[in-house]
């Protein structure tokens, strides 16, 4: 059911790409990736358009009030929460569920392209059925080339130096940079009486996710790594072209500046 | 505020748990390869190599004593001089002592599979490698020679004794002499070929491509003689028998062509994928689907016998003492053996 409808269709317009640009297979996943963001590109919005709205009623004094008013009550403070949403226009699973939708999207281009970077002949076989006979030409798309830049995109990614007795994993500390610079730049200001707590969590996250992601493109294949670089720079202009980046949320004194 | 931090975090969770379980390519699978020589089996299977009397199944040794991480086995071991050459998936190649498993030596290459297994000739080990070279050994494991290309080496080489057949995925049959590693011609076939080619005695290989060819080449001059097209893709090797080449596709039809002239003697539906090579038994040739069934078939295209197993059948089986083997994954039992007629004789369970 998730091959049929996820993966299947998803390797075989990969690979439709991949034909396209002269077998160069680093560059359909940079196409595909972009594809991929532009068809979600309406979820993202929406999901953008949930979130500002939340950000709206925590700053809200009646919320912080009704807060304070409520805080043994949970009921009432549910009440009052439903209310304020009501009248400011608000709908609570606008921001979750478009993740929810874009969820499975993002994990089905994942594996999409390690299925594509057949290694072993159990892989190369499975790949075989997921190519459409007719769409596709099977002679033509095997061996795939995986080369692209320095890189084999089917092993982990070391860039060898003549005068560096060890290879330097360029992908993987991109990789850190983009993921860290990504859930910076999206972080919104933080309103005056929000959660603590929640801006801890939010911290860590941009703390150990990017150290997650670096380790993950350290470890696998160069073609994911590059997935992820691309994800990520894709993301934040998304986010810049909606008028959502907080640069300066990149300058170490904003928050000294926000510590006042 | 709590009840929102929760969902973010389990959905943080899950995903590094499905990103960092979707298929590294240093613990890629695939199925179990054997070799039977002097009544003994010898198995590849993820992280064990064994030895096994064929007669009755019992393991002679096992290698490494424990599984050790990393070392992952599924080439064929190949039986030379009493050492036993195999290849793991990363990058290492050991030579055992057949009679114990202990370790004689190994190099590492450090990056690619060896999916294929070497061919040993004139005191010379070819192990071709999906790092997309091709290692020339002595038989002490010193390198000879190399040659590099721009893909991956999946198959068995074959030989004349001179010049050394490589397959590759790329399309081509590199012929490299022996001595110095020095291409003597490459062929292009169309499609790219996983498994080894057959060599027959005037000096003609026989090999399946993804392109659903069987060509015949002439092993001197690289020059195709003929083509034979197939419903679906061969992944197997075929098997030579009196003039006639026996193989199967991976749409399940099995094939019997004159080697000649590559026209179609008879062809028979397997109902089912294969990717194993047949083997050649007394009464005819053994094959095997991917669904689970053995087939007993004659020289002339009859059915023998028919066996049904549970589990998936890839690896080709083999034939030695009066047995067929089969090996399996995703069942209860590793290794499968039987007489001629079809007759259970015994099992193996995977190693734990």
């Amino acid at each position: 059911m998730w091959d049929t409808i996820i993966i299947t269709p998803f390797i075989n317009v990969m690979m439709f790409i991949y034909t396209l640009v002269g077998q160069n297979f680093g560059v359909a996943i940079i196409l595909f990736t972009i594809l991929i963001r532009l068809v979600t590109h309406p979820l993202t919005v929406q999901q953008l358009k949930g979130t500002t709205g939340m950000q709206e009623l925590q700053k809200d004094q009646r919320w912080i009030e009704a807060q304070k008013k409520y805080k043994n009550d949970k009921e009432k403070l549910a009440a009052e929460q439903m209310k304020l949403y009501k009248e400011l226009g608000i709908n609570p699973l606008a921001s979750c569920l478009p993740t929810v939708i874009q969820f499975p999207i993002i994990i089905g281009l994942y594996q999409s392209i390690i299925k594509s970077l057949a290694t072993s002949p159990i892989e190369l076989l499975a790949l075989t059925r997921h190519i459409y006979p007719g769409f596709l030409k099977i002679s033509t798309l095997i061996p795939l080339n995986s080369n692209f830049l320095w890189m084999d995109l089917g092993q982990p990614e070391r860039l060898n130096l003549p005068f560096l007795s060890f290879g330097i994993p360029v992908l993987a500390i991109v990789v850190v940079i983009t993921t860290y610079a990504q859930s910076k730049l999206m972080q919104p200001p933080s309103a005056p009486g929000s959660n603590d707590q929640a801006a801890a969590m939010g911290n860590m996250m941009n703390i150990y996710m990017p150290f997650l992601m670096g380790y993950l493109a350290y470890t696998l294949a160069s073609g994911l790594s590059l997935y992820f670089v691309v994800s990520n720079v894709i993301g934040i202009l998304q986010y810049a072209m909606l008028g959502k980046v907080n640069w300066r949320n990149l300058l170490p004194s904003s928050k000294a500046s926000k510590a006042k | 505020m709590k009840n929102r931090i929760t969902p973010l975090l389990i959905l943080f969770i899950l995903g590094a748990v499905l990103l960092s379980s979707c298929g590294s390519p240093q613990y890629a699978t695939s199925w179990p390869g054997m070799t039977v020589a002097n009544e003994s089996l010898y198995v590849s299977y993820a992280g064990s190599v064994l030895s096994v009397r064929v007669s009755d199944g019992s393991t002679q040794w096992r290698f490494p004593e424990k599984i050790e991480n990393g070392k992952q086995f599924f080439a064929p071991p190949t039986v030379a001089d009493g050492q036993i050459l195999v290849g793991d998936y990363a990058g290492a190649l050991y030579s055992l002592d057949a009679n114990t498993g202990s370790q004689k030596w190994a190099i590492n290459n450090g990056t690619g599979h060896f999916i294929a297994s070497p061919l040993v000739i004139n005191e010379t080990i070819l192990a071709p490698s999906a790092d997309r070279i091709v290692y020339a050994l002595d038989l002490s494991g010193k390198q000879r020679w190399i040659y590099s290309s721009k893909f991956a080496f999946w198959a068995q080489p074959v030989s004349d004794g001179k010049v050394g057949f490589i397959p590759s995925i790329d399309h081509f049959i590199y012929a490299l002499n022996l001595d110095t590693g020095k291409k003597v011609w490459a062929s292009d076939l169309g499609g790219a070929i996983v498994n080894s080619p057959v060599l027959d005695k005037d000096g003609m290989l026989y090999v399946g491509t993804l392109a659903n060819d069987l060509a015949a080449v002439n092993s001197s001059t690289g020059k195709i003689a003929w083509k034979f097209k197939a419903n679906a893709e061969i992944w197997s090797r075929p098997v030579l028998l009196d003039g006639n080449l026996f193989f199967g596709d991976l749409g399940g039809t099995i094939y019997c062509i004159n080697s000649q002239n590559g026209k179609m003697v008879w062809k028979l539906d397997a109902e089912g994928v294969i990717t194993a090579s047949g083997a050649a038994y007394p009464d005819g040739i053994v094959f095997s689907t991917e669904g689970g069934s053995v087939l007993g078939i004659s020289p002339k295209g009859e059915k023998l016998f028919t066996k049904t197993l549970t589990g998936k059948i890839n690896g080709s089986p083999v034939v030695g003492a009066d047995r067929i083997i089969v090996a399996t994954t995703e069942a209860d039992n590793l290794l499968v053996a039987f007489d001629f007629k079809g007759i259970d004789k015994w099992t193996l369970p995977p190693p734990k």
